[in-house]
């Protein structure tokens, strides 16, 4: 096969180094829509893990939809939906009226977000011996202070890495707001390259690189978290710079003797 | 650092984030510039000014005054049809099929099957007033000609039950059928349209495709009408939009690529230039 490639390599350079001033908008409106859609997804997705293991039969059959729904549907067909179902021009949120199609990007991808956070918290959730519950609750706590106290900071060193994964993907994710009329990261990658009427590949392969930027700083972001939370398994932790290379590591990274410098530790 | 601290830290930073972002409503500021708000398709743009979500919805004039009879009572026009040009069948720079296509064009309106296409398209008024003079044809014998369409932009082309009709599409047709061969229409993004035909993905694009200088460096035209653009509001026109210049500080939905698009950047720049 045969792909013909001609990149403007000093175009991809100046995109990637003196970008326009537009540019920092598209980037801060990518950021934007995937931090709080990501805090929505949590909060969702922890509310319907929490109603899965209610004993309120309601709880549990609301909880089933909303998994099956929003994560039986695409998320452009939700995006569009939200689009449509917000009137006017900008969502009334009392203290704050953000665009509407940001807003509607943020509720569905938050939305959809949230119904994969719950198997997530599902199986954190689950990953904590029963005992550990019951013996919270003989010591006279009541079931919400046994969950803060308890069980969710064990579950949450299970929860973390999928929900790095989550989130990594919601950056990528997000570009597909372009679809509302959204300007970010995509939409100035895409326009720039319309006015070009060539197939230069130049701006995309620059707008890669700035979502590998923001892939990449939220991977450290996590491996700091990760390890902050290992800091109970005494003895077992691995560095900071072992998780954030972990991805290049055969067995993630866990293989003391691969990386010569663990001697020191 | 200890657990605390970090947690803490990254606390502060989300929280920052989004009191910035609420405060800065997302970066969009007040000022005398045209909000832009780019489509990926027209439809989209057109669907953005009937759910109410922008000021305009800035188009070519055949789209425009097909939406307005589509949806009596509910649009307007505002102000007049701006910068009238030349729309053409677009071919590689080098491709003989270009000048048999100015021919097949020619010959259109010479027998009278362009009018009468523009005519069952209610776009009469946009025909050529000069049309080119015809030359023989020399007949191919029967292979394909594919088309690269954006079949979002009614009447000019869209699809229907998946398959794409309008005017486009039968000018593409006619055209084809005179120089011996078949047409075959394939629906393209219109924001790639020119490097799909660049990239061998068609032979020609026949889109509502504006004759312009800068487009014809890079494809070679056959015009075959002449449309302007016009700007469509909401009855009453409730944000006042008479020409591009009462568009600053409102919002207009155009497509990606577009001469509408090009248009607005340019007012933006003579906006700006004019402070506030």
């Amino acid at each position: 096969m045969f792909i013909a490639v001609a990149v403007n390599w000093h175009l991809v350079w100046t995109r990637i180094v003196n970008p326009n001033g537009i540019f920092a908008h598209a980037l801060w409106v990518t950021i934007y829509i995937s931090i709080v859609a990501q805090i929505l997804g949590i909060a969702l997705g922890l509310l319907a893990a929490l109603m899965r293991m209610s004993s309120f039969r309601p709880f549990r059959f609301i909880s089933g939809l909303y998994v099956l729904l929003f994560r039986g549907t695409p998320v452009l067909v939700q995006i569009m939906i939200f689009y449509l179902m917000i009137p006017g021009r900008s969502l009334n949120l009392l203290l704050f009226h953000p665009p509407e199609t940001i807003a509607a990007g943020i509720l569905a991808l938050g939305i959809n977000e949230g119904a994969y956070m719950r198997e997530i918290f599902r199986a954190g959730i689950d990953s904590i011996d029963r005992g550990q519950m019951e013996a919270a609750k003989s010591l006279g706590m009541r079931y919400g202070m046994a969950m803060r106290r308890i069980v969710l900071p064990q579950a949450a060193r299970v929860i973390v890495p999928p929900l790095g994964n989550e989130f990594n993907n919601m950056m990528k994710t997000s570009s597909l707001v372009t679809i509302i009329g959204v300007y970010e990261l995509f939409t100035d990658a895409q326009t720039f390259q319309s006015n070009t009427f060539s197939r230069d590949i130049a701006p995309f392969i620059a707008v890669a690189f700035w979502y590998l930027v923001l892939t990449s700083i939220w991977s450290f972001i996590q491996a700091m978290i990760e390890r902050k939370l290992a800091v109970s398994e005494h003895g077992d932790e691995i560095s900071l710079r072992e998780r954030a290379v972990a991805i290049w590591t055969e067995g993630g990274g866990m293989v003391r003797s691969a990386w010569p410098w663990r001697a020191r530790a | 650092m200890r657990k605390r601290t970090i947690f803490a830290l990254l606390g502060a930073m989300l929280v920052a984030v989004l009191v910035i972002g609420a405060t800065t409503g997302c970066g969009s500021k007040k000022s005398n510039q045209i909000k832009i708000q780019i489509y990926p398709a027209d439809s989209n743009a057109a669907m953005a000014l009937q759910a109410d979500k922008v000021d305009a919805y800035f188009a070519d004039a055949t789209p425009v005054l097909y939406y307005m009879k589509k949806n009596p009572g509910k649009f307007e026009i505002a102000g007049k049809q701006i910068a009238a040009a030349p729309e053409g069948i677009a071919t590689r720079k080098g491709d003989p099929l270009g000048a048999k296509l100015k021919q097949a064009i020619a010959e259109l309106y010479a027998n009278g099957t362009m009018q009468k296409i523009l005519s069952k398209w209610g776009l009469s008024q946009f025909a050529l007033s000069n049309p080119p003079k015809t030359t023989p044809i020399a007949k191919a014998s029967g292979g394909t000609i594919t088309f690269c369409s954006d079949t979002t932009y009614p009447p000019m082309e869209s699809l229907v039950n998946g398959k794409a009709v309008g005017a486009d599409v039968d000018i593409a047709n006619a055209a084809a059928n005179l120089l011996g061969e078949k047409a075959q229409i394939i629906s393209t993004g219109f924001d790639v349209i020119i490097p799909a035909l660049t990239g061998n993905k068609c032979d020609a694009i026949i889109s509502a495709l504006t004759d312009t200088a800068e487009r014809a460096k890079h494809v070679n035209f056959a015009d075959y009408v002449n449309v302007g653009m016009l700007l469509m509001v909401k009855k009453g026109n409730p944000a006042h939009i008479s020409d591009l210049a009462s568009l600053g500080g409102k919002t207009v939905a155009v497509e990606a690529a577009t001469t509408e698009k090009a248009a607005l950047d340019a007012e933006n720049k003579v906006l700006a230039k004019g402070g506030k």
